[in-house]
């Protein structure tokens, strides 16, 4: 002979350990989204180049020798 | 009649608790061998780094003007270069053959972030005894379109002075590697004073510019 207070009792421990179990999921699967973590690594690469000219002296102007 | 059904729910409730049991029990074991067969270990995190090579060409790494004269009684000439053969020299009588605007190509298969500094500024490559009349700028433009990407406000499409300090100046935060958007130019413009200094006459005057793809 089985109390209905007994079942009751009973099936608050299932509700009880169901939801514990749904919990459980839910928060080890949410760690889930941080792995795997891929870090990009870039190798720099440097070019050289120039800018030349040549300033040449202005021609002397003012007539030259007599 | 309601004995047997309270026995009934009794024994359901009983069947109940141990099938919670086993499926939390079963959860538990998979989800902790799950977790071995994803990450290699039973607890921390994956960490993988991918190492990418950053790549560029120049397939013109020289603006050479030769030698030339300011014209006489002009207060400075100018020497610009306009991509690819269309450069212009006023008040002076520099040659504009064979001046052509840089060109930068990113050819890695990576955007970087393209920066440019200059070993010299305009006194030092110039050297204008008075200090005035003569200027060293730079003008980086894209060669195909959309090419610098993310720029600066007003870094991009208009002559401004060289930057000689460390570091030069970022023109593009994205430097694209796609076929037909990868090339820039670098297109140079010089005042040439006619005070020049005698120490810089008649020999030539070079500036190294550092491109830095990263």
């Amino acid at each position: 002979m089985v109390s209905d207070k007994a079942i009751v009792v009973l099936i608050i421990i299932a509700i009880l350990l169901s939801t514990v179990s749904i919990i459980f999921t839910l928060s080890s699967t949410s760690s889930f989204d941080r792995i795997p973590q891929i870090n990009e690594e870039k190798i720099p690469d440097v070019d050289k180049a120039q800018v030349s000219l040549i300033i040449n002296p202005q021609p002397n102007t003012s007539g030259g020798a007599p | 009649m309601a004995k047997n059904n309270n026995n009934l729910l009794a024994v359901l409730a009983i069947f109940v608790v141990v099938l919670s049991l086993i499926s939390f029990g079963v959860t538990l074991y998979k989800f902790n061998q799950f977790k071995e067969q994803i990450t290699g270990y039973a607890s921390g995190y994956v960490n993988l780094t991918v190492t990418t090579a950053t790549s560029i060409n120049m397939s013109d790494d020289r603006v050479n003007w030769s030698g030339g004269t300011v014209n006489a009684n002009e207060p400075n000439a100018t020497l610009i270069s306009y991509g690819n053969g269309a450069a212009v020299v006023t008040r002076g009588n520099w040659s504009t053959d064979g001046v052509d605007a840089m060109i930068v190509q990113n050819i890695g298969n990576v955007n970087c972030s393209l920066t440019i500094q200059s070993s010299k500024n305009a006194s030092r490559l110039l050297g204008s005894v008075s200090g005035t009349n003569e200027s060293f700028q730079w003008n980086v433009t894209n060669k195909d379109a959309n090419s610098c990407i993310n720029v600066s406000v007003g870094q991009l499409g208009s002559f401004v002075d060289v930057n000689i300090t460390s570091g030069g100046t970022n023109f593009c935060s994205a430097f694209a590697f796609h076929d037909n958007r990868d090339e820039i130019y670098i297109d140079i413009a010089l005042t040439v004073p006619p005070d020049t200094n005698s120490t810089f006459l008649g020999s030539e005057q070079t500036a190294t510019l550092t491109i830095l793809c990263t």
